[in-house]
Parts: structure tokens; C-alpha cells; sequence
């Protein structure tokens, strides 16, 4: 039980992370074909990207948040919490991402 | 002649998906590198934009300043040439006769006007005020009646200068 959790926690983790640097790196190519500012625009779009990374991360938040209502009436505490373990990796990944740019590119929004 | 065939695409593949893969990771790495100095030139490029457009709005603003003045100008010069071709004069009397030939005297009187500046006459009204002041003027030359003129109006308009003139009995108007 406790490696498909860590698994998960991880595969979380890094699918947040990529998508927030993927979606960073991508927009800031979109923006510079634009004409448009690619840091001021790249900054941005690794705010904006945060929630939804998190949302793909999870596959979806509702289902997620549909088992933590499931496990917490049925009382399997333990996997609601692991639920929100989960949703906490994908958060931390996904911040993670976004500091990472912010570090890169050196500049605030 | 380079043929690329639909067969050699797929037998290239994975190399083709390799470089669109390197060129967005260069691309990506490029951007996060040098994102700041591109910034800073769409920066200078847009200050110039606005440099430009503010340069030309102020291009635009002289033409029209310079068109009026133009304008202007030539107007002023040609009311410069204007001359006095036409003197009318207009009697403001109660009596009924008699005021044509006053008419024709103050128009025989003021004849040495034709030909001038309007400009300099209508900025020295006084010299017209003084060829008619204290003038006696005929009016019947059988009853030996004389009348003096002074000016009321005097009007200036497309070459004509046009003189109202006030009609005053010397036996009258003398205390």
C-alpha cells in the first residue's frame, strides 16, 4: 500500500511540475511569435498555470475531492488523508515549477 | 531537386521528432536566457512607437499652424492691395429734397480718396472727417442755401467706402 501511494505522490509531483514548465516555456514561445513581452508573459502564465496544473495533476478535482467526501462518511480516515496528500504533492509541485521560472527568468510580476 | 516522400518521412521519424523536440528545447532554454533582454527591446521598441507617433501628431499640429498662417498671410497681403474703387455716400437728413445733390457734392469732395488704401483710410478715419468738417455745401443755388456735413458712418466693404454723412443748418447748429 505504501508504494502506489508514494508512487502516486510523486507521479503527482512531477506532472504538476511539468506542466507548469511546459506551459511556461511553450507561452513564452507563443508570446515572443506575437510580438509580445515573453518574461512579463511567461511570469504570468506560471501564476496562472499553478491551479490547473494541480487540476491535471490530480486528473481531476472533483473526483478527488468526491473520494475525501467518500472516505470521510465511510470513516477511512487514512485515505482521505491520503487524498490530501495528494493534492498537497501536486501543489508543491506546481510551486515548485513556478519558482523555478520565477528563479530563471529572475524577475517578479 | 530535394524530394521528401511520404516514406521517408515515416522511416525518418523519430529523428524528425527529435529536432522539433531540440528546436522547442533550444527555443525554451534561448528564452529563459535572454527573455529579459528581449523584454527590454520590445520595451525600446514600443517607447519608439510612441516617440514616433508623438512626433508625428506634433508634424501634423505645425502643417495645419503653418496652412493657417499661410492662410492668414495671404489674405492680410491682398487687404493690403485692396484700393478704394467706389465712393457712396449716404445722407441721413429729415428734409426730403436736396439730398441728391448733397451727395453728389460729398462724393466730388471726398473723390481724392478713390485709388487708396482702404487699410490706410479706415485707420485714419479723421482725414475723411476733415475734408467734409465745416464745408459748406449748396444745396439751392437759386435761394442761396448752404448746409454743413459731418460724418456719422463710414464703411468699408469690397472696395467701396461708404460714407453716412449727418446734415446740419449752419443758422442751426450755431449757437
Amino acid at each position: 500500500m505504501g508504494q502506489p501511494f508514494w508512487q502516486t505522490s510523486i507521479l503527482d509531483f512531477f506532472i504538476a511540475l511539468g506542466v507548469v514548465l511546459g506551459g511556461v516555456a511553450l507561452g513564452g514561445m507563443a508570446a515572443f511569435l506575437t510580438g509580445d513581452y515573453p518574461t512579463e508573459r511567461m511570469l504570468r502564465l506560471a501564476e496562472q498555470l499553478k491551479i490547473w496544473a494541480m487540476v491535471a495533476a490530480l486528473g481531476g478535482t472533483f473526483d478527488t475531492i468526491r473520494a475525501i467526501e467518500l472516505n470521510v462518511l465511510g470513516g477511512q480516515i487514512g485515505q482521505a488523508g491520503q487524498q490530501l496528500l495528494f493534492i498537497v504533492s501536486s501543489f508543491i509541485g506546481a510551486h515548485m515549477g513556478t519558482l523555478l521560472i520565477r528563479w530563471l527568468l529572475q524577475a517578479e510580476v | 531537386m530535394l524530394k521528401i516522400t511520404s516514406q521517408q518521412v515515416k522511416k525518418n521519424r523519430r529523428p524528425l521528432v527529435a529536432f522539433l523536440l531540440g528546436l522547442l528545447a533550444g527555443f525554451s532554454i534561448f528564452l529563459f536566457l535572454f527573455s529579459q533582454q528581449l523584454d527590454s527591446l520590445y520595451l525600446e521598441r514600443d517607447a519608439i512607437y510612441f516617440a514616433n507617433n508623438q512626433k508625428y501628431k506634433q508634424i501634423q499640429k505645425l502643417e495645419q499652424e503653418l496652412n493657417k498662417q499661410a492662410q492668414w498671410q495671404s489674405r492680410s497681403a491682398t487687404d493690403q492691395e485692396e484700393k478704394i474703387k467706389k465712393i457712396s455716400v449716404e445722407v441721413d437728413s429729415e428734409q426730403r429734397f436736396g439730398t441728391e445733390m448733397i451727395k453728389a457734392q460729398v462724393e466730388a469732395l471726398l473723390e481724392p480718396f478713390l485709388d487708396k488704401s482702404m487699410q490706410w483710410v479706415s485707420n485714419n478715419p479723421q482725414l475723411v472727417a476733415s475734408v467734409l468738417m465745416k464745408k459748406p455745401i449748396p444745396i439751392n443755388e437759386e435761394q442761396n442755401q448752404e448746409v454743413e456735413i459731418s460724418i456719422k458712418y463710414l464703411t468699408f466693404y469690397q472696395e467701396t467706402m461708404k460714407v453716412w454723412v449727418t446734415i446740419h443748418h449752419p443758422s442751426t447748429t450755431e449757437p
